[in-house]
């Protein structure tokens, strides 16, 4: 288990203040289990574990199948019914034995009024934005030049000019083209490889009489694609449009993760599958670096490819989305870059600046990077997204070859 | 909390009682597990079991089945499952030859829609073989790699774990008489949908720990050695410590052993090196593990 400690999760802040947040709910026990089972549901909710809606009902008929006196079994069913997912098991391991400690619940019952006028609300705006927060705090040392920034402070692309019908239009035509492997299912086709039995037999019920076997061949299977979005100030003028693109690959492709990064990395394939382009875009853009300064590239590929790990397979597509300025080490993004490489089939790196700079980049990180990217293509404004995609339906590199690479 | 309800005596039988049965089979669980599958059965909900590659996630199907007298029902999930594999599909080959047949006797009428259209011509697949079972035997479904599927087969997978019910439309509505137990798997190789997850006990499966892993090899290879068991699977437990690309599963330790005892029993660094293959599984680990790591991890485990 201590390997596992320096995930995201074991941060010693966030740790902190999670176990804060228990001993405010423990003040606010009642002694009625029914009771403290929603109160605790509600702190992990808090905490951001994933419990759903039906559960606290779900953990009350599960105690009531334990043996109360019997701590272990009282902490197992309760997980097995309150929470859904690793990262929330850790999180209710952490909390438990906080929240559910002996003894006090008698003692502090009658100072509740007290516990309940601690101003949650509040605190839960502080905890959702802590990510945030710690940027802020490293932000002073972080500190870098941002030549691209003023490159670019011309001729920025607001959110809003964005068409969607557009990034739709090409980006599905983008996935289209990366969709080459045969997928398990089949398509109807005249000259298809295999009888298809079904069709033919219901073909002919419709017409009375079975006069013709129609035959199938394999559909290509959805394209399966990771996306790194850099939503760092130097990007300001394109995040807009790198947002709309990363939501749009999301929902046409089959995604495997998504993150968006600047200084640190947030995992948001779970957004941009729930919400609309609309209210993702929006909710991403108030995560984006307006405040940080750098990027670290290397650090966020790192931890993309450890929390995704085995998502990632030969025939996942990467699209980073990034100009490449990097304030981190050169070595690590390209030792991060080699490790992303050897687990996909390819990567496609969109450049705001590609164009610009005639192929010959100047900036440190991108030149660290590149001799691992498959495709550097130019993704300046919403017109270039054409060229991404006339780019990515010319080029597709051995087709249902081994994917071998120098 | 509470004193003890009457029902409490009982369970506690049952999950220490499950315990046994599963130990009975070979499978060593630790409690939790127990409690967490004797929930499923009371509360009558399927588990959704995670856990890295190799923790005996399919085993645990399996040895509920044998504890239990149960058949097991085996669906494995893989990308493009639809619902004619995983429900039920008509015989087209067989009714295409009666049809042909029918016609060849003579005219052929509304009769022959009737009888193409009957359970005999009905091939059943692991869905509804599970709901209604051809025989008496109670049944343990395993949706074995649920995340492997498509996202849609999670739509129809939900809709027959819900009701535990399905409709042929040529024969009516086919209701489980009595519902199985169902155990699906995954290994996050997909982020399942919260929908699935809301109807199912969770259940995070970790690697075991050294005694508890003893036990498993003792309990799967009976004539080893004790005390290269113990060192081995003291090796094993830094090997999955030590950041390697592929950590060693259960099966993993138990092969090694087997391997180690077949060649004497001894556990030097000489048999580690030889056999270093049945437990480290990519090359750059396996080069990284004979160049020394290997050795070093061997001291550590107070050997050699």
């Amino acid at each position: 288990m201590s390997a596992a400690a320096p995930r995201p999760a074991g941060r010693g802040g966030a740790r902190h203040g999670v176990l804060a947040r228990a001993r405010d709910a423990r003040r606010r026990r009642t002694g009625r289990i029914a009771d403290d089972v929603v109160i605790f549901a509600e702190l992990l909710r808090s905490c951001g574990a994933a419990v759903p809606g039906g559960a606290p009902t779900r953990a009350v008929r599960a105690l009531g199948e334990v043996a109360l006196d019997r701590r272990d079994d009282v902490h197992a069913a309760m997980r097995a019914t309150l929470v859904s997912d690793r990262p929330s098991t850790r999180l209710f391991d952490l909390v438990f034995p906080v929240f559910w400690s002996r003894g006090d619940v008698v003692a502090t019952a009658t100072d509740s009024a007290a516990g309940d006028t601690s101003p949650s609300p509040a605190e839960g705006g502080a905890a959702e934005s802590g990510d945030a927060g710690g940027d802020d705090g490293r932000q002073g040392d972080r500190r870098a030049p941002r030549p691209t920034a003023s490159l670019r402070r011309g001729e920025p692309t607001p959110v809003t000019a964005v068409d969607d019908d557009e990034v739709d239009t090409e980006v599905r035509r983008m996935v289209r083209a990366l969709a080459r492997a045969p997928g398990r299912r089949r398509r109807t086709a005249p000259a298809g490889d295999q009888l298809d039995l079904r069709g033919s037999l219901r073909h002919g019920l419709r017409s009375g009489e079975l006069v013709e076997l129609l035959r199938t061949r394999p559909r290509p299977a959805r394209a399966e694609v990771a996306v790194l979005c850099d939503v760092s100030s130097s990007m300001a003028g394109v995040t807009g449009l790198f947002l709309a693109v990363t939501h749009a690959l999301a929902r046409h492709a089959r995604l495997v993760e998504a993150g968006v990064f600047h200084v640190d990395l947030t995992l948001v394939g779970a957004e941009l599958r729930r919400h609309p382009r609309q209210v993702a875009v929006r909710r991403l853009a108030a995560r984006a670096g307006a405040l940080s300064g750098g990027t670290r590239i290397g650090h966020c590929l790192r931890e993309f490819v450890d929390a995704v790990g085995p998502g990632l397979t030969p025939r996942t597509v990467v699209f980073v989305l990034s100009d490449g300025w990097d304030v981190g080490e050169p070595e690590l993004l390209a030792a991060q870059m080699r490790r992303l490489r050897e687990r996909v089939d390819r990567i496609v790196w969109c450049d705001p600046h590609a164009a610009a700079t005639g192929f010959d980049p100047q900036v440190r990180g991108l030149r660290a990077a590149l001799p691992h990217v498959d495709d550097h293509v130019d993704l300046s404004g919403p017109a270039a997204l054409r060229g991404v995609a006339d780019h990515l339906e010319r080029h597709h590199p051995n087709p249902g070859g081994p994917h071998a690479r120098s | 909390m509470a004193e003890p309800g009457p029902a409490d005596a009982a369970s506690d039988d049952a999950v220490a009682g499950l315990v046994a049965a599963l130990a009975g089979t070979g499978y060593v669980a630790d409690r939790e597990l127990a409690l967490v599958l004797h929930l499923a059965e009371v509360l009558e909900l399927p588990v959704l079991l995670e856990g890295e590659p190799g923790v005996g996630k399919t085993a645990v199907a399996e040895a509920l089945a044998e504890a239990t007298g149960a058949r097991l029902v085996r669906l494995q999930c893989y990308e493009g499952l639809a619902a004619h594999h995983a429900l039920y599909e008509w015989d087209y080959a067989r009714q295409l030859l009666a049809i042909r047949m029918a016609e060849a006797r003579g005219p052929v009428g509304d009769e022959l829609r009737a009888e193409v259209f009957s359970p005999e011509f009905l091939l059943r697949r692991p869905l509804l073989e599970a709901i209604d079972p051809q025989d008496d035997r109670p049944v343990v479904l395993l949706v074995d790699e649920v995340d492997r599927a498509d996202q849609e087969f999670e739509a129809l997978l939900l809709e027959v774990l819900g009701q535990f019910q399905v409709t042929v439309p040529e024969l009516g509505t086919i209701v489980a008489a009595r519902r199985p137990r169902v155990v699906l798997t995954a290994n996050r190789t997909r982020a399942l949908s919260d929908a699935l997850r809301r109807r199912c006990l969770y259940h995070w499966l970790p690697y075991p720990t050294t005694d508890r892993e003893v036990q498993i090899v003792e309990a799967r290879i009976p004539g080893a050695p004790d005390e290269l068991v113990r060192r081995a699977c003291a090796l094993v437990a830094r090997v999955r410590a030590g950041g390697y690309r592929k950590t060693p599963g259960v099966s993993e330790t138990v092969d090694w052993i087997r391997a180690l005892t077949a060649l004497g029993g001894e556990l030097d660094p000489r048999a580690v090196h030889d056999t270093a293959g049945c437990l480290v599984k990519d090359a750059d680990d396996l080069a990284r593990f004979r160049a020394g790591d290997g050795e070093r991890l061997l001291r550590a485990a107070g050997v050699g």
